[in-house]
């Protein structure tokens, strides 16, 4: 297991992108972008289900999350972990989430099923700190 | 295959923005970092020291997957994904135009004697992109 430290945790806080690593079918790369979050031990992010992520994540869970700050691209920090998906939790979580990067909550879209990743750190890289 | 559009192209050789970078480590969980980005002639490029890790694990593995994203504005990027080929012939001029494009300089002011530099060249197979509108 990996901790971040506080100053690392805060990029987290911070309403700054996160680009993240899945494995497609083939084991191949993927990158997608997304919202992220911290709750302390956990990188949290959030997608629906039936994407490319939750499908790749469903079948193997090892990720990375990368996050730089908006404001100096030579500042990141990249987590490697294992992700668990649930949809507990999933639909508050989101709407925390636009709360932090839109400032208004979230309108959910007919029909879809939000899912809640959380990934837990066995590896952390950082630069700029 | 896949073609960068113009505006694609030029999005990533016409702006200071990093690249994050997935290569696959020799268990096949992915690793990612940042890096200086380029595109031309139909590839998208980058740069990187010999011995380091993503060159040792695309020298295994030559899949990668590469992502800009405009700082102020995270709703336009473009997503490449496809096989490298590394080479070192002409690294060290790549590294002076990036940090050109990068730093303003002429020369990568970070040059390390006991490194070599290496071009990572990724052919696309896959592009996404948003904020195009195209």
């Amino acid at each position: 297991m990996a901790v971040l430290t506080n100053e690392q945790a805060r990029l987290l806080l911070e309403p700054n992108f996160a680009t993240v690593g899945t494995l497609n079918p083939d084991g191949s790369p993927q990158l997608t972008i997304v919202w992220v979050d911290w709750d302390g031990e956990h990188v949290l992010f959030n997608t629906a289900a039936g994407r490319t992520k939750p499908r790749n994540l469903e079948r193997d869970p090892r990720v990375t999350v990368l996050v730089v700050d908006h404001e100096d691209g030579y500042r990141w920090v990249a987590v490697r972990g294992t992700a668990e998906l649930t949809a507990e939790g999933a639909d508050e979580h989101i709407d925390r989430l636009a709360r932090k990067y839109t400032g208004g909550g979230w309108q959910p879209k007919p029909g879809e099923q939000r899912l809640l990743v959380q990934v837990r750190p066995e590896h952390v890289s950082a630069y700029g700190f | 295959m896949a073609q960068l559009t113009d505006r694609q192209r030029e999005f990533i050789a016409e702006n200071p923005y990093v690249g994050s970078v997935t290569t696959l480590r020799p268990d096949g969980s992915p690793h990612s970092t940042i890096v200086w980005v380029d595109a031309d002639d139909g590839v998208v490029t980058f740069n990187t020291a010999v011995g380091r890790a993503k060159e040792r694990y695309l020298r295994r593995d030559p899949r990668a997957a590469i992502m800009v994203v405009h700082p102020d504005n995270a709703y336009q990027w473009v997503s490449v994904s496809g096989p490298v080929e590394l080479t070192t012939e002409g690294a060290d001029a790549q590294i002076d135009h990036l940090a050109k494009k990068y730093l303003g300089k002429d020369e990568y002011p970070w040059r390390n004697p006991e490194e070599t530099r290496i071009t990572v060249r990724i052919t696309p197979e896959k592009v996404d992109s948003a904020g195009f509108d195209e």
